[in-house]
């Protein structure tokens, strides 16, 4: 092995970081040879990489935060559509309104296939928004970027966003059908 | 980049301040949709029917129609700030001026109309609580 002295800062560094991984055990391969070194280009290969694309993977922290973005967006548009045509259907009247249970709705007042996807979809988008703006409020508080609770907090949001529509929906069914 | 100018160095509009500012505005509304919408998404799971009667009679009271009209001005608010911040990071040019003028007129106009039919209910109905 070179003498750590003969090489640039840099390379005396990342040498001294491999040694103190592998006293500690902490890695598995270390790839040091001289040419690596002399180069200042020695990589321990038990860290982690910046995202490339190339070798982007999924985890559940990014499916997160691209379903905040996806809920949000849904909401704002089909949500708000959905929402201000039942207020102007009812300031209407009962017609008005009628027409728009038609829309949702069986003739015996049941919900029809199109009423199940818009309200589960509506519900699930903000029960998953809502948990993961206030993942976000701790973000912004600087806590929760630890590698293992980040990830833990993203899954918490899929299990209380899950969780949260099916209680809803299983208050509402009792209704309907009890 | 410079270091910005005099003038906006006394006013303290370098970005952060003026960011700052969106983002926090954007928090605020996030905390009163969260109050809001739980209730409203609790009370429409709690109505015994939904047929329009029942409907417009729940409306018409005071402490329905009012959180109803702040539910809208902060969900309007805080929808109008998120997706302006999605147009930006996916839209250029003049697709993103366009997109974004098109959406400050979405905004007002469900605001205005949903507001609008909240009064309505609320001030035509007979006021029998649900």
């Amino acid at each position: 092995m070179a003498d750590p002295h003969h090489l640039a800062p840099t390379a005396r560094l990342n040498l001294r970081a491999i040694r103190l991984a592998s006293s500690s055990g902490g890695i598995k391969e270390a790839r040091v040879d001289r040419k690596d070194l002399s180069l200042a280009n020695v990589r321990n290969t038990a860290r982690p990489l910046s995202p490339h694309l190339g070798i982007y993977t999924w985890g559940p922290h990014m499916a997160v935060s691209i379903l905040h973005r996806a809920t949000g967006s849904g909401m704002a548009t089909v949500g708000t559509g959905l929402f201000v045509w039942w207020l102007v259907a009812l300031a209407y009247g009962p017609d008005a309104y009628a027409t728009f249970l038609d829309v949702f709705t069986l003739s015996n007042g049941k919900l029809n296939i199109l009423g199940y996807i818009v309200g589960i979809g509506m519900s699930l988008s903000f029960f998953q928004h809502m948990a993961s703006g206030v993942r976000h409020l701790f973000l912004d508080a600087g806590a929760n970027f630890e590698l293992r609770g980040n990830k833990r907090s993203a899954l918490t949001t899929f299990a209380v966003s899950i969780l949260a529509t099916a209680i809803f929906w299983v208050v509402l069914l009792e209704k309907a059908n009890g | 980049m410079g270091n910005g100018t005099q003038l906006g160095r006394v006013r303290g509009l370098g970005s952060a301040h003026e960011g700052a500012g969106e983002w926090w505005k954007h928090k605020v509304s996030a905390g009163s949709n969260l109050l809001l919408v739980l209730w409203l998404i609790v009370s429409i799971a709690l109505l015994p029917a939904y047929d329009y009667a029942t409907m417009v009679a729940w409306i018409g009271q005071p402490l329905v129609a009012v959180p109803l009209i702040l539910l809208v001005l902060s969900v309007t608010f805080h929808f109008r700030h998120g997706l302006q911040v999605v147009i930006e990071d996916y839209q250029h040019n003049e697709t993103r001026f366009v997109l974004i003028v098109l959406l400050e007129y979405f905004t007002i106009t469900v605001r205005v109309l949903a507001i609008f039919a909240i009064l309505k209910i609320a001030f035509t109905s007979v006021g029998v609580a649900a």
